[in-house]
């Protein structure tokens, strides 16, 4: 009993947790940034990603394991206190931008694939100031837990779904299978890393993770797993729609939706595809609020961050109806990810060669 | 405005209570004098104008002493009283050495009366308290002890069939409204010296006896000590049933979920106590209060475990799907029929469109309508007296139905709709949750109705939040589930059950082991 309310989340619903957080970027405007970047090696991309990734994870796991820290403590302890809140600030941002500029693009989708009639602002208010606050609200435990009740159930469908559509599907459209050409692909993938950057940001939370086992078993199977989905669904996209027809493509998950077939009678199942969906959705934006309040929280050295939640999500909204239209949400999204890629592919390099760096100056 | 919404949300009436005090019973010693005794019982109970006390005195003849035997008329059994007190009394034989004056009431509590539950007490207070429960009264004159003998003799029914958790296979009775009886059927299932049955007394002006229920080596202490402490809270002046109890110990009484259960079937109280859950037991109440519950508490029955192991899980996919649609269904027709009318084959949709051509309201009128007329009906079912039952079913469901497609009012697809919703709901087992599904299901009609799918997704998604955050005694209503933790997985299916071997530890419990480790997680 005790051990159960301890306010700790456990292996599992911190996988799904970075699941809920990273395999849903699939069916937004990512696949499309990735495909116009590596063409028919855009599948390749993601793993590159990963890879590129894994080495400053690692280097993390290690710091934490060894001073026993989530990424916060880490960054104050080795950068002082002024850089610590800097680094810290800057975290935020990226976190809550991308919150932001995310929200826009899925209701955009919603309002282009689906209901053309309805307001935007509904459709922003009802996710995020509707769904995604109240989950967060309830508090990482019923985040990482809800996470947990459906995150196979959207591992099943999506396998459904490839299955749906295999009939369709044509290998050979694969190929060239070096896409734009090695170099590309691989400056692709280290340059769009930040899809995965997730991984580095969760560390935040390292220290509401039951073990430090725990937390290094669901990071790297949280890192490898979507970073696969992501791939296999790339690869999908290109088998389906082939180049260059997929680069003209909005929002390639939706059509896929569209086009699968269970059966030959059920061949407009896109409306299940849609809700549950819109679930993840809800879910994905509940863990970046509650991340973008916590970091704040620590920033301006406020304890009680829960209560950040609602202006967060209100300003979400509010920000994420400024841009024209999706083409600019898109614009400002590419240049963001860009950006912070960077940041976080060496955050963890700098943290590492800090203390090092700090031992010998001991020793 | 906001004044009135507290007191509304307080539960407070506005006035305070202050009748209480006059009839508080006073916690003083008896006096030496017999008559002095029996005059302050006589006072208590209104005597003369309340005839409920009875009195019979008599001279004990072997020390030469008046005494009183005082019982309540109706709580106690008065054979029991004149065979087993008053006849070992009377016929009470002198000691040769008469030093047997000295302690005479131990000596007559412990050679003379033949009765099994005696015990000595020493002030009114506690005399009361016995005697409002079916207890006799024994007053010796020159002694400034009494000695209360166990009488109870309210009436039973019998130990009969279960009406509301039936199963085809497997045990056949059910709690009554004795406590004592109740123990017994829960003693019969659990034959373990460590089952450990306290007592404890709810109600400041009429107080009842609660039992508290636990495995002393499976139970959780503090678990233990948590339900107790919330009852020992508990101040209110008279407690009649289990059921009041029940909304008295919840964390959220305002909340649609349940944070605790009942069950009538002795069985499964017993396969709860050996999970390490507490169970509450208290006279009057018919069922057994099981504190804390999961989720699984409430979806499982009891005869998913006495069928064979694909027959109960069969039993459980079937219930999930029930709970599904009981949950779902309306609001997903809506959404189908006015969002996402390509998802219907076309053939369907020929046929649906030309069924609702003719009703002139629009969707969720015509769904509020029938919902709601299922709704009286189920509600009128229950107080129908029996012999009316099969006419107003008829009446109800067949020629209002089969009426109200002819007249237009609704389109018989979704007359199908909500017949199968209606259906789900009988098949949830527990009342607490089909009831739940029931009022959640407007609410998803309704976000259906503004969002489509979306908004179902977007209720589900916060539904679900809630579901997983709440606790019951501390224990996470989705446990072991979510959040993780080694157990059988006797959860939305069963496993077999050699592979039983472990207890959920959400529960915490002292030793988590059943049998010899055999498939299944590690702890």
């Amino acid at each position: 009993m005790i051990q159960v309310s301890d306010g700790k989340i456990g292996t599992r619903e911190f996988f799904s947790i970075l699941y809920g957080m990273m395999a849903i970027r699939i069916t937004n405007s990512t696949p499309n940034m990735l495909l116009e970047a590596g063409l028919t090696a855009a599948w390749m991309m993601p793993l590159i990603s990963a890879v590129a990734l894994f080495v400053p994870l690692l280097m993390m796991l290690s710091l934490m394991k060894k001073s026993d820290a989530d990424l916060l403590e880490l960054v104050s302890e080795l950068t002082g206190n002024f850089f610590g809140r800097l680094i810290t600030f800057l975290l935020f941002a990226a976190v809550y931008s991308s919150a932001v500029l995310n929200s826009r693009s899925y209701s955009d989708i919603v309002t282009t694939m689906y209901y053309p009639d309805t307001a935007m602002l509904m459709v922003m208010v009802v996710l995020i100031l509707g769904a995604a606050f109240f989950i967060a609200h309830r508090g990482l435990e019923a985040i990482g837990r809800t996470a947990l009740l459906v995150v196979p159930v959207f591992m099943v469908t999506s396998m459904i779904l490839l299955a749906g559509v295999a009939g369709q599907l044509n290998y050979l459209y694969l190929f060239p299978i070096a896409g734009t050409g090695v170099a590309e692909v691989v400056k692709g993938g280290v340059g769009y890393s930040s899809f995965f950057a997730d991984i580095i940001i969760v560390g935040v939370l390292a220290s509401r993770v039951r073990t430090f086992r725990a937390y290094r078993k669901a990071s790297i199977w949280g890192l490898w797993v979507p970073a696969f989905k992501m791939a296999l669904f790339l690869a999908v996209y290109v088998m389906m729609f082939d180049y260059p027809a997929v680069r003209n493509i909005a929002y390639p998950y939706h059509h896929l939706a569209r086009l699968a077939m269970i059966g030959s009678l059920a061949n407009h199942v896109e409306a299940v595809f849609l809700a549950l969906w819109f679930i993840g959705a809800a879910l994905h934006f509940a863990i970046y609020l509650y991340i973008s309040a916590y970091l704040l929280g620590k920033t301006i050295n406020y304890p009680s961050y829960k209560r950040l939640l609602f202006p967060l999500a209100g300003l979400t909204v509010i920000l994420g109806m400024s841009p024209e239209n999706h083409l600019q949400g898109d614009h400002l999204r590419k240049l963001l990810l860009q950006a912070s890629s960077a940041l976080f592919l060496l955050l963890p390099v700098l943290l590492w060669g800090l203390d090092r760096f700090r031992k010998k100056g001991k020793r | 405005m906001s004044d009135f919404l507290k007191r509304l949300f307080n539960g407070q009436s506005g006035q305070p209570e202050g009748g209480g005090e006059q009839d508080a019973i006073p916690k003083e010693p008896f006096s030496e004098v017999l008559d002095v005794n029996t005059k302050r019982f006589e006072d208590l109970f209104q005597y003369p104008l309340n005839s409920a006390l009875k009195q019979r005195e008599l001279q004990i003849p072997s020390v030469d002493r008046r005494a009183m035997v005082l019982f309540v008329d109706g709580a106690s059994d008065s054979d029991k009283i004149a065979k087993q007190v008053i006849q070992p009394l009377l016929e009470l034989k002198p000691k040769p050495g008469g030093e047997s004056v000295d302690h005479l009431v131990d000596e007559l509590k412990n050679n003379v009366l033949t009765i099994s539950g005696r015990e000595t007490i020493g002030d009114l207070n506690q005399a009361v308290a016995k005697l409002i429960n079916g207890s006799a009264i024994l007053l010796i004159d020159g002694e400034k002890q009494a000695i209360a003998v166990e009488t109870a003799g309210f009436e039973n029914r019998s130990v009969a069939e279960p009406s509301r958790e039936i199963v085809i296979k497997g045990p056949k009775s059910a709690f009554v409204e004795s406590s004592a009886i109740n123990q017994s059927l829960i003693r019969r299932q659990v034959k373990d010296h460590r089952l450990v049955s306290e007592t404890m007394t709810v109600g400041s002006q009429s107080p009842q006896e609660i039992s508290v229920l636990y495995m002393s080596h499976i139970a959780d202490p503090q678990l233990v000590e948590n339900v107790k402490e919330k009852i020992s809270q508990v101040d209110r002046d008279a407690i009649l049933t289990l059921s009041q109890m029940e909304e008295l110990l919840e964390v959220r009484p305002y909340s649609l979920f349940p944070s605790t259960m009942t069950t009538e079937r002795p069985d499964r109280a017993g396969s709860f106590l050996l999970e390490g859950h507490v169970v509450l037991l208290m006279d009057n109440s018919p069922d057994a209060l099981i504190a804390p519950i999961t989720f699984w508490s409430l979806y499982h029955t009891a005869e998913d475990q006495f069928l064979r192991w694909a027959y109960g899980n069969f039993a459980r996919i079937i219930r999930l799907c029930a709970l599904f649609f009981s949950l779902l269904m309306p609001a997903i027709y809506l959404a189908v029929v006015t969002f996402h009318p390509e998802m219907i084959p076309t053939d369907l949709m020929l046929a649906i469109a030309a069924s609702r051509e003719r009703v002139p309201f629009p969707t969720l009128l015509e769904l509020l309508l029938l919902e709601l007329t299922f709704e009286i009906l189920r509600e009128a079912g229950i107080r129908v007296p029996t012999p009316l039952g099969t006419t107003i079913g008829i009446v109800g469901a067949l020629i209002l139905g089969q009426a109200a497609v002819q007249a237009n009012l609704v389109s018989p697809l979704l007359v199908v709709v909500i017949a199968i919703t209606g259906l789900s709901s009988f098949a949830i087992p527990d009342v607490g949750l089909s009831v739940m599904t029931r009022i959640l299901r407007f609410t998803f009609v309704l976000s259906a109705h503004l969002m489509g799918f979306v908004g179902i997704a977007l209720t589900f998604a916060v539904m679900l939040a809630y579901a997983t955050s709440i606790k019951s005694f501390g224990v996470p209503f989705f446990a072991p589930l979510a959040p993780h933790m080694p157990s059988s997985r006797d959860l939305f299916l069963r496993p077999i059950v050699r592979k039983q071997w472990l207890r959920p530890l959400s529960m915490k419990p002292r030793n988590a082991v059943r049998a010899k480790p055999e498939g299944g997680d590690r702890p």
